[in-house]
């Protein structure tokens, strides 16, 4: 069942009632979506902003109705929660997050199997999105967590399509520069 | 560009990132359900609560304070509420028994708001006949018109009005009538004078400075006014 039915119908099967279908539809999202929020505000924040989108779209329930994918909608909701942590904390949200990079680097730990080498690429990888500015690194979480297209990226972030590549273009070239320093490549 | 892209896509997912924790997993289901099951209590009568409260609020707030502050306003407005009451009153009273009551308030009102210059009474013929054609704006409840509304004041006969006024007459109403403002002060009498004179009324202009001066003994009346009616 899970993989068969669209987000969509699944949302429309909850609005319908069947709250197994909101449990699907939320393993389906939750990770990818927890760390979109918790990448960009950092973990003191990250389970609040959550549970606010999530409960957003269980108010929906009643008015939902399928005019862009799922996804796209889901990430916006959470895209306009981090947008309004920003604002509460009177932070540009341009500006680097340092809170962030310490939510990134805590995942590493997590990961004592992994070989060396591989352990210290993703830790660079990760302190490299931490460092990015607010709008790029927004592109490459949406693309890499959520796995929108540009096109999606776009109509989440509200940008236009060039707009939108352009920021993961920037973003790709300046994680692949740091990778590149640290080889000496 | 593609391939470097995905070099850096896999060093990223290559360890699975951070999940929220079950609690929260589990809070945001049961809140699910409770949506589903509990249709009723999220869309109750009162569910939108605080803007029901606002409007109830603003409906109190309005019929409390505006509506009475309206009322008082709208009564103040009228025009001739005061000389009006004066005399029909009697007339009330014979009609419509019990009506007296509420005039005869009216009236105490008025004697309560007359200044203790009460022994201001103007003997102008030229302010009565003002007071006799109705209130101005804004003269309700000065000395001049609350005297003029009093009991025995003399109203007109109806061929009175209608008869055209004499040309010294009609200059003295008409400077009277042009006068902005009551008689308060020796200040205001003397800018009475002023008028008249500068209207030509000599004679109304002497009598009232003969007033004046019996009025207020040792007000020190501008001299230009004694210079201006030699």
């Amino acid at each position: 069942m899970d993989d068969e039915i669209s987000d969509e119908n699944l949302m429309l099967s909850y609005c319908s009632g069947d709250t197994e279908a909101f449990e699907v539809l939320y393993q389906r999202h939750k990770g990818p979506l927890y760390r979109f929020i918790l990448r960009q505000c950092g973990r003191v924040y990250a389970d609040e902003l959550y549970q606010d989108t999530w409960l957003k779209v269980i108010n929906s329930r009643t008015s939902y109705k399928v005019k862009a994918s799922f996804k796209t909608w889901l990430y916006h909701i959470a895209r306009n929660r981090v947008i309004d942590h920003y604002r509460r904390q009177n932070v540009r949200p341009l500006e680097n997050n340092p809170d962030s990079l310490s939510s990134l680097t805590e995942s590493d730990h997590r990961q004592p199997e992994n070989n060396l080498e591989s352990d210290r690429q993703h830790e660079l990888v990760l302190r490299a999105i931490a460092g990015l500015p607010a709008d790029q690194k927004e592109a490459f979480l949406l693309k890499e967590e959520a796995g929108l297209s540009i096109d999606e990226i776009a109509a989440t972030t509200g940008v236009t399509y060039e707009a939108a590549k352009s920021r993961l273009r920037y973003a790709y070239r300046k994680l692949r520069a740091q990778l590149e320093i640290v080889h000496g490549h | 560009m593609g391939t470097d892209n995905e070099e850096i896509s896999d060093i990223y997912h290559k360890a699975p990132g951070p999940e929220p924790s079950a609690s929260l997993d589990n809070a945001i289901l049961a809140a699910s359900r409770d949506a589903v099951e509990q249709p009723a209590r999220a869309k109750g009568p009162f569910s939108g609560g605080w803007r029901a409260a606002t409007a109830i609020a603003a409906v109190i707030v309005i019929t409390v304070i505006l509506v009475p502050a309206l009322r008082h306003e709208e009564e103040q407005t009228q025009p001739g509420t005061i000389q009006q009451e004066s005399r029909p009153a009697e007339q009330l009273d014979e009609a419509v028994p019990g009506v007296h009551q509420k005039t005869d308030l009216k009236k105490k009102s008025v004697n309560l708001t007359r200044p203790a210059s009460e022994s201001l009474v103007l003997p102008d013929k030229a302010f009565t006949t003002r007071d006799r054609a109705g209130p101005q704006a804004g003269s309700t409840g000065s000395p001049a018109s609350i005297e003029s509304s009093a009991d025995d004041l003399h109203y007109p006969e109806k061929e009175e009005l209608a008869a055209p006024p004499a040309a010294a007459e009609r200059s003295r109403m008409e400077a009277a009538d042009s006068a902005p403002f009551a008689i308060h002060t020796p200040e205001m009498w003397e800018a009475k004078i002023n008028q008249l004179i500068e209207a030509g009324d000599y004679e109304a202009a002497r009598a009232e400075l003969e007033q004046l001066g019996e009025h207020y003994p040792d007000y020190a009346i501008n001299s230009t006014l004694f210079e201006k009616l030699e």
